[in-house]
């Protein structure tokens, strides 16, 4: 955490990003003339996930390819630490304050419409929709940042991992809106299984890489 | 007495032998590693920090009381090591006493006086030049107490007046330690070291105490070796 506190910049623009982005998709809807529903959109799911990525992938360049950049990582190697432990204290600290940013986000979101329309319903959900919401909506999210900390991590020039994610992040998000659509009782059981995968595949991918692809 | 081992040690990058089966032994002392840009004493020293695992062989160090060294007593400054910038030198230190475990927060002032940074102690390391920078890392390396101490081209590119301080604090302090230093300024290690190593495309040439260099300078006598080298490489 001292991270952040050391270069609050970053922090500050990140929290900026949330609300600024959060807002944005708020407007709109204040002089449709149709009306649609507030609840209808803000909170589809798949929206969340993309801020959470949005809002990861912003810290995990500054804690895996600056880092690796000003040969921090090989610092951290020679004081005995091991990749993975490098990873996943990295990954800690940004799944903490990606999660922090996300709680004050989605407050943001819950509270600020209530104030602007009042007649419109934002909370007529059930317990089992903001448990989705404050916890199991991340882990989908948080696994890939994971990934893609790893790939940070690995790879010296970061262009290619850029565009795998323009490319990969939409394809995600479509292939678990399908998977909604069509088997809606196991989606909870799907995001488990990618979570799983996702995050066995770091692991394995940080056990099997030689030491010297992180320098 | 504290030793390092170097035994049959060869690393393979993809299909490139960048160490040549090297064994050596090193003693308390200044031990200058020698060798030309691309050499492989960066890889070397990478080997024995264990940042990387060698392809074959091992390296094998002991601490004064004869016992493997712990990984505290190890200091080490690598290679265009920077200090980081939103730091200042106590925070610095700090930092690696958190890291080696050290309680005793008053060896952080005993360093930064040994180094001549108390002055600037409460500084943002940003405003520094690279050689109050270098001096910091290498303040850094001593700031465990270390019996072994790898110094990877420390004196790299820095202005004349902190090389010279630096040279100095390192013959201050090299006592019951051992300081593993490379470099390719022969100039600079003569007076400092008490053996050295040659080490060219990866083979290693051998090890010598200084006496060897009586009658010649270390650039008379590495030049004889490189001779020797391109005769049995071609």
């Amino acid at each position: 955490m001292y991270f952040y506190l050391k270069y609050p910049f970053n922090t500050f623009t990140s929290f900026l990003f949330t609300l600024v982005v959060l807002s944005s998709m708020i407007f709109p809807f204040f002089y449709s003339n149709s009306k649609p529903r507030v609840s209808d959109f803000a909170f589809e799911e798949d929206f969340f996930i993309i801020i959470i990525l949005m809002l990861g992938v912003n810290f995990l360049i500054k804690q895996f390819h600056e880092e690796k950049k000003k040969r921090n990582i090989e610092l951290l190697m020679a004081l005995g630490f091991s990749p993975i432990k490098i990873w996943l204290c990295k990954m800690i600290t940004i799944w903490i304050i990606t999660y922090s940013f996300y709680l004050i986000g989605i407050l943001f979101l819950l509270i600020i419409p209530k104030f602007i329309f009042p007649s419109e319903i934002l909370c007529d959900k059930n317990l089992i929709f903001y448990f989705n919401l404050f916890l199991f909506l991340t882990f989908i999210p948080f696994s890939i940042l994971g990934l893609v900390g790893v790939l940070y991590l690995i790879f010296e020039d970061i262009r290619a991992i850029n565009i795998l994610i323009i490319l990969f992040f939409p394809f995600l998000i479509f292939l678990l809106f399908i998977f909604k659509k069509f088997f809606f009782f196991y989606s909870f059981l799907i995001r488990i299984i990618f979570t799983i995968f996702f995050l066995s595949l770091s692991f394995i991918i940080l056990k099997l890489v030689p030491k010297e692809r992180y320098l | 007495m504290a030793k390092i081992i170097i035994k049959e040690l060869t690393k393979k990058f993809n299909d490139k032998l960048v160490l040549k089966n090297i064994n050596f032994e090193i003693e308390n002392g200044i031990f200058a590693y020698i060798g030309p840009n691309g050499a492989g004493k960066t890889t070397t020293l990478r080997v024995c920090l264990k940042i990387i695992e060698p392809t074959k062989g091992e390296v094998i160090m002991y601490g004064n009381d004869e016992k493997p060294i712990k990984r505290n007593k190890i200091g080490f400054v690598l290679q265009d090591e920077e200090p980081f910038d939103n730091f200042t030198p106590l925070e610095y230190l700090k930092f690696y006493c958190e890291i080696y475990g050290i309680e005793n927060k008053e060896k952080i002032e005993e360093i930064l006086k040994k180094f001549s940074l108390d002055k600037e102690k409460r500084t943002k390391i940003s405003k520094f030049s690279k050689g109050m920078k270098r001096k910091l890392c290498i303040a850094k390396a001593f700031i465990g107490d270390p019996e072994i101490l790898f110094l990877d081209e420390p004196l790299e590119g820095i202005e004349i007046e902190t090389r010279k301080e630096i040279k100095d604090i390192l013959l201050e302090m090299k006592k019951d330690k051992i300081i593993f230093l490379t470099t390719h300024n022969l100039y600079e290690v003569e007076p400092l070291c008490d053996s050295f190593g040659i080490i060219m495309d990866g083979f290693f040439m051998g090890k010598w105490d200084k006496e060897v260099l009586k009658d010649k300078s270390l650039e008379d006598f590495y030049f004889e070796i490189k001779k020797q080298h391109d005769k049995n490489t071609n």
